[in-house]
């Protein structure tokens, strides 16, 4: 492990505590503005799925096989770690076989 | 502080902390490819306690190698943290200091809908047992996950180099709120796939999409629920 890896940690650590502290300090006037209310709820879904978009523009055919696995098996199943281990065996099989 | 309330939330948040410990093993055997040493994961795990925030973190940090882009996607998913200490800040009123200190850490998705469907009178101290079982959790899988994954050689075979795309799949599914999303997360998709095409790092790429989805919802027109 190298210094990087501990700068992330407490990086990541610090930012999380503030952001827990803001809402419980601030958290019920911000909540009495909608528009903020609304950014809040829409943030974490966009996220997800910019991530999911990162991944797959430097991706290869495998991992957009196995996105349409893993894609079918989170509809299917709901189950992350089912989705997980759905979309890796997938993900090895295209892997091997393309 | 109430025994019978912090006791009923220790007993009802246990099968969703199962759901916890088997992400947790997996997120531990991840970052254990990523260089992180189990002590390493083992801080991490209390001194963070915001799972799919140490994963987005984690991911970046392994593609891309830089900590401030790593940083940045992991505080980002936490915003939603706001939310959710809000949700909780008028229950912990009814703890002490250090309880209210310690559940104030420990709220998160799993626990917080729960803690919510209890009556108001009470829920400081049921949120607090359930806090008790998922923070040691937590910590306890990813840190046995990063001991197992660092013996294991060659994880690539199992297709690891997928499995956070695949975690955010299916946490994506979790939060598909219905149609209304379909713009936004439609936007979010083509400019952070396109950004990243052009040769804009990820880290920066995945913001900008993400902050063009959330502009969309918010100029839809809000339906009755």
């Amino acid at each position: 492990m190298t210094e990087a890896h501990w700068l992330l940690i407490a990086v990541l650590a610090m930012s999380t505590l503030a952001l827990r502290l803001v809402g419980y300090l601030f958290g019920t006037a911000m909540m009495r503005n909608a528009l903020a209310v609304r950014a809040l709820d829409a943030f974490p879904g966009c996220l997800m799925v910019a991530l999911i978009a990162a991944a797959l523009a430097r991706g290869t055919t495998a991992d957009w096989l196995a996105a349409t696995v893993a894609l079918a098996a989170a509809f299917l199943t709901r189950n992350i770690i089912l989705t997980m281990l759905l979309g890796m065996t997938a993900f090895v099989a295209a892997t091997t076989w393309l | 502080m109430r025994a019978a309330e912090v006791r009923a939330g220790a007993r009802d948040i246990a099968p969703l902390a199962i759901g916890v410990a088997l992400y947790g093993f997996a997120f531990g055997v991840l970052a254990a490819e990523a260089g992180f040493s189990a002590l390493g994961i083992g801080v991490m795990a209390v001194a963070v306690f915001a799972g799919a925030s140490q994963i987005a973190a984690v991911d970046q940090f392994l593609t891309t190698g830089s900590v401030l882009g790593a940083a940045l996607a992991g505080a980002a998913l936490n915003l939603r943290y706001v939310g959710i200490t809000a949700s909780v800040a008028p229950a912990l009123r009814e703890l002490r200091w250090l309880p209210r200190g310690f559940a104030l850490w420990g709220a998160t998705d799993e626990n917080l809908g729960l803690t919510m469907t209890q009556p108001a009178d009470g829920r400081g101290a049921y949120l607090l047992g359930t806090c008790l079982v998922l923070v040691p959790t937590w910590a306890a899988s990813t840190v046995l996950g990063a001991v197992i994954g660092a013996a294991i050689p060659d994880l690539e075979r199992f297709g690891i180099s997928f499995a956070f795309t695949a975690a955010f799949i299916a946490m994506a599914r979790g939060l598909w709120p219905g149609r209304s999303a379909v713009l936004p997360w439609g936007l979010t998709f083509a400019v952070t796939w396109g950004l990243v095409s052009l040769g804009w790092s990820p880290a920066l790429a995945l913001v900008a999409g993400a902050v063009a989805g959330v502009v969309v919802s918010l100029l839809q027109p809000v339906r009755a629920p």
